[in-house]
């Protein structure tokens, strides 16, 4: 056995929960999870630093399946969630994992924030551009005229671009991966995990169930990686892959350095020394009820 | 006559437009009172527009304990027309007008005692018309017989940012106004203060700082918010000052995110806070139910408004008990707590952490408008004395990778692991799940785990069954009065006026809304002929939930106008009740 071979099933014992993921036999969510556990053998994250928090779809029973101080939570919330995971114990390696419905739909109204705080959070979008959980409803990214049991007469509504909406709100790390590609996922997971700040990768993920559209052919036959020599710093460039039209781009398409927000916090903190304990903290409280006085 | 039954106790309000300086002369004078040491009170209410329309602050002074904002006006300051026209009925039969003649003419048919003050005239010999409400700080300083340096002091503190000339300009405005008032002190020496009974180290807070100041000294860690009238002070507060306690505070993207970001920080072990109002109590609903699945502990205040939808934002209710106590998809246990006064609102809070953390479920402060904004002397808190409960941990030397963290116990209660642990894995779930937190859907499972849940308010509820603090029992009373929140000010001095004539009345004000302690109730209840419960709301709320749980309907007594009871309204309502 190579030690390649040997590397994933020890990481599958360390990391794999004994709960058995309930997704449906060819969901692309599996070759998501055996790049996620391989990308975590790699990295040698102890599962009691590893925190995943999910919302509600297919995707999101994620957090079940792999050990760890992970949160399954409400619909839409996951980031928020995992904000405050971070902040109170930054030590954490946090990870978000959701579906197009649970960030895009319910949850679109926090990646602007998120990215704009930029916390070092990893969030894997998992995208079958369907609601598989509730039975195949159309979802953000199912495509125009897309017949779905919620749209029997076509969609309506454009689908959104990921790539380009998480530039635009400005993630300091974008990739795009195809469950199909485990090689390649990992190693996005990987790189996501090292960049300190905000990183998104969009997964495609297709499910084979409820959408005969966008289905692994489809994409198998669009997928094309991004170029070696594309500059990661040419958020311009970077958006010119995002919009192709034919073609579906994957790989990083953007990487920034920015102070991360549990940075930004400790600051603030810090101008008012650093490290306080219980008798230092009660001093100032009697001295700040004499302003009160 | 006015209730207030001495006139060692005065009920001042000064109102004129907003802009003119209505509400800093107003904390000038309560700031001043309350630093030499007299018991003062407050209430105040903000025109709808951010500049202009009628302003309008009351307070209440008195050398000793006082409970509520009082009722008629022994002083209404008058600084246009408009306050005049709309404030002088407030004004108590032997009450005093001062007015200012340059903007307001009392009609012929005003009966009652009467003095011109030529604000706007004496603030522009001080240099600016600006400085008129300084003019009405020091005549009223003067009546009053507050000293004027407290006063001074403040005037100081309070535009030396703004340069010499403005300063000086304020200051004289200020002595012009005392000058004035001398002259007609002989006949206004029955407003005088006396000299209050003890020297005693007190701070003045506002409910929503009281609250605040609750989160510091409990050990809070965490606040996330979303700006909200009338919640927004309490994130300021917390914005302001937390982090030098090496706390976190975030101004998020909205209610629900607010909610969340404190679910996860809690998860990590932190505690935490989120402030808001009614509207925002409604979008965290999912989470609170997500939060009490997971068994997470975390502190909400809702100061409540008047509502439905976006209602009266600058108004107050007791309209939130029914959502903050049932509100949520499903059946999801959480403690509510409800302040009664400033004092209480830093207490209180304190005592929500620790409920929060050792129950293991969020905890809804219900706070209101007025308790917001009301300012009150209360007795420095000790520091030392400050109980603190914090959440029970796992052994985690004891690791055997068996930690069950929703084991079914006798309390409901299982000891929290906090992330960071090896072996103690677990995750928080929202799904029904097993002991281990898995997913698990079968009516055995959901049933003893429902069970397990609402066990643990059943272990709060013992210890509220034998705890009589809330009780204020008279012997002898026939009538029994019921009520929560900031009720309680205006309540306290009704039962006191009605003791002077000679009714007896007992009070129970419970500061915890859920659980209830039925058994206690029940007895309260019965060894009463006639209860009559107080609310501000159109149902009858916490009528309802003691009919549902007690099986008793008592007399209800409800406002819903957006202005709280005065304590008068109170007394007439016992005086029927007892004929």
């Amino acid at each position: 056995m190579s030690e390649a071979i040997e590397k994933i099933k020890q990481a599958k014992v360390e990391y794999k929960s004994e709960v058995k993921p309930t997704w449906c036999p060819g969901c692309g969510d599996y070759g998501v999870l055996a790049a996620f556990i391989r990308a975590l053998g790699e990295l040698k994250i102890p599962t009691h630093k590893l925190s995943i928090v999910s919302g509600i779809g297919c995707s999101s029973r994620f957090p079940h399946f792999v050990r760890g101080y992970n949160l399954h939570t409400v619909h839409g919330r996951a980031l928020p969630v995992a904000l405050g995971v971070k902040i109170a114990n930054p030590e954490l390696e946090v990870f978000v994992v959701g579906g197009d419905g649970d960030g895009f739909a319910i949850g679109g109204g926090h990646i602007p924030h998120i990215a704009r705080r930029n916390p070092d959070i990893v969030y894997i979008i998992l995208d079958n551009a369907i609601y598989g959980l509730t039975k195949g409803q159309v979802s953000p990214t199912s495509t125009l005229t897309m017949t779905t049991t919620t749209t029997p007469y076509g969609a309506l509504e454009m689908p959104i671009n990921p790539v380009m909406l998480l530039l635009a709100y400005g993630a300091t790390f974008v990739a795009r991966g195809f469950s199909s590609n485990t090689k390649q996922l990992t190693q996005l997971i990987i790189e996501a995990t090292k960049h300190r700040g905000f990183a998104a990768i969009h997964v495609l993920s297709p499910c084979p169930t409820f959408n005969m559209e966008v289905t692994f052919d489809f994409v198998r036959e669009r997928v094309v990686e991004i170029p070696p020599e594309h500059d990661l710093t040419n958020k311009l460039k970077a958006f010119e892959f995002a919009m192709s039209q034919d073609k579906i781009y994957t790989g990083i398409f953007y990487r920034e350095e920015r102070p991360t927000f549990e940075d930004n916090l400790q600051k603030i903190i810090s101008k008012f020394d650093g490290t306080i304990d219980e008798s230092v903290k009660k001093e100032r409280l009697k001295k700040l009820f004499e302003q009160f006085a | 006559m006015p209730l207030n039954g001495k006139l060692n106790d005065v009920v001042v309000r000064i109102g004129g437009e907003g802009g003119e300086g209505v509400m800093s002369a107003g904390e000038i004078l309560t700031y001043s009172a309350a630093r030499s040491s007299y018991r003062v009170f407050t209430f105040r209410t903000f025109p709808a527009e951010i500049k202009g329309g009628l302003a309008m602050y009351q307070f209440r002074v008195s050398p000793d304990d006082i409970y509520s904002i009082g009722d008629k006006l022994n002083i209404l300051m008058a600084f246009n027309q408009e306050a005049f026209d709309n404030y002088a009925s407030a004004l108590a039969d032997d009450g005093v007008l001062f007015y200012d003649p340059a903007e307001c003419k009392p009609p012929e048919n005003f009966t009652k005692e009467k003095y011109e003050v030529p604000l706007k005239e004496l603030a522009m010999s001080a240099g600016t018309h600006l400085a008129k409400n300084m003019v009405a700080t020091g005549f009223l300083t003067a009546v009053l017989g507050i000293p004027p340096e407290k006063s001074e002091y403040q005037i100081i503190d309070k535009f030396k940012r703004k340069g010499e000339k403005i300063l000086e300009q304020n200051l004289t405005a200020f002595r012009s106004g005392i000058e004035y008032a001398n002259k007609y002190l002989d006949e206004l020496s029955k407003f005088r203060l006396s000299e209050p009974r003890e020297k005693e180290d007190r701070i003045i807070l506002s409910g929503n700082q009281a609250i605040g100041f609750g989160a510091i000294a409990v050990g809070c860690s965490v606040a996330v918010g979303y700006p909200i009238t009338p919640a927004s002070p309490v994130l300021e507060f917390l914005a302001r000052y937390l982090p030098r306690f090496g706390g976190k505070v975030i101004q998020n993207e909205d209610e629900i995110s607010a909610l969340a970001t404190c679910v996860g920080a809690s998860y990590a072990g932190a505690k935490v806070i989120t402030p808001t109002s009614g509207p925002g109590l409604a979008l965290m609903t999912e989470l609170i139910t997500y939060a009490s699945m997971a068994e997470l502990p975390v502190v909400i205040v809702d100061v409540q408004r008047a509502g439905p939808s976006t209602g009266m934002p600058s108004k107050t209710e007791q309209t939130d008990l029914y959502h903050a106590v049932f509100g949520g998809p499903g059946e999801a246990p959480r403690i509510v707590v409800a302040p009664a006064n400033v004092s209480d609102c830093f207490y209180e809070t304190i005592r929500a952490f620790n409920l929060a953390e050792e129950y293991q479920m969020p905890v809804i402060i219900l706070s209101d408008q007025v308790l917001a904004y009301q300012t009150e002397a209360i007795p420095k808190p000790n520091v030392d004395s400050i109980e603190i409960v914090n959440r029970v941990e796992p052994d985690y030397d004891n690791q055997n990778n068996s930690y069950l963290r929703y084991k079914i116990t006798e309390t409901g209660l299982a000891p929290i692991a906090i992330p960071g642990h090896p072996g103690f894995e677990y995750i928080a779930p929202g799904l029904e799940h097993n002991e281990r937190g898995n997913p698990n859907y079968t009516p055995k499972v959901h049933t003893e785990m429902q069970k397990k849940r609402f066990r643990k308010l059943e272990t709060l509820t013992q210890v509220l069954e034998n705890d009589y603090s809330d009780y204020y029992k008279v012997d002898g009373a026939k009538i029994l009065v019921i009520s929560w929140g900031s009720t309680y000010g205006a309540i306290r001095e009704a039962i006191a006026k009605a003791k002077m004539d000679g009714i007896k009345v007992s009070h129970y004000h419970p500061r915890i809304l859920n659980p209830l302690p039925r058994r206690k109730v029940k007895e309260i209840i019965q060894s009463h002929d006639k209860v009559i419960v107080v609310e501000q709301n159109y149902h009858g709320q916490f009528a309802n939930i003691l009919r549902t749980f007690i099986d008793y309907n008592p007399i209800k007594v409800n406002n819903y106008g957006g202005i709280p009871f005065t304590a008068e309204e109170i007394y007439n309502k016992i005086i029927e009740v007892s004929r």
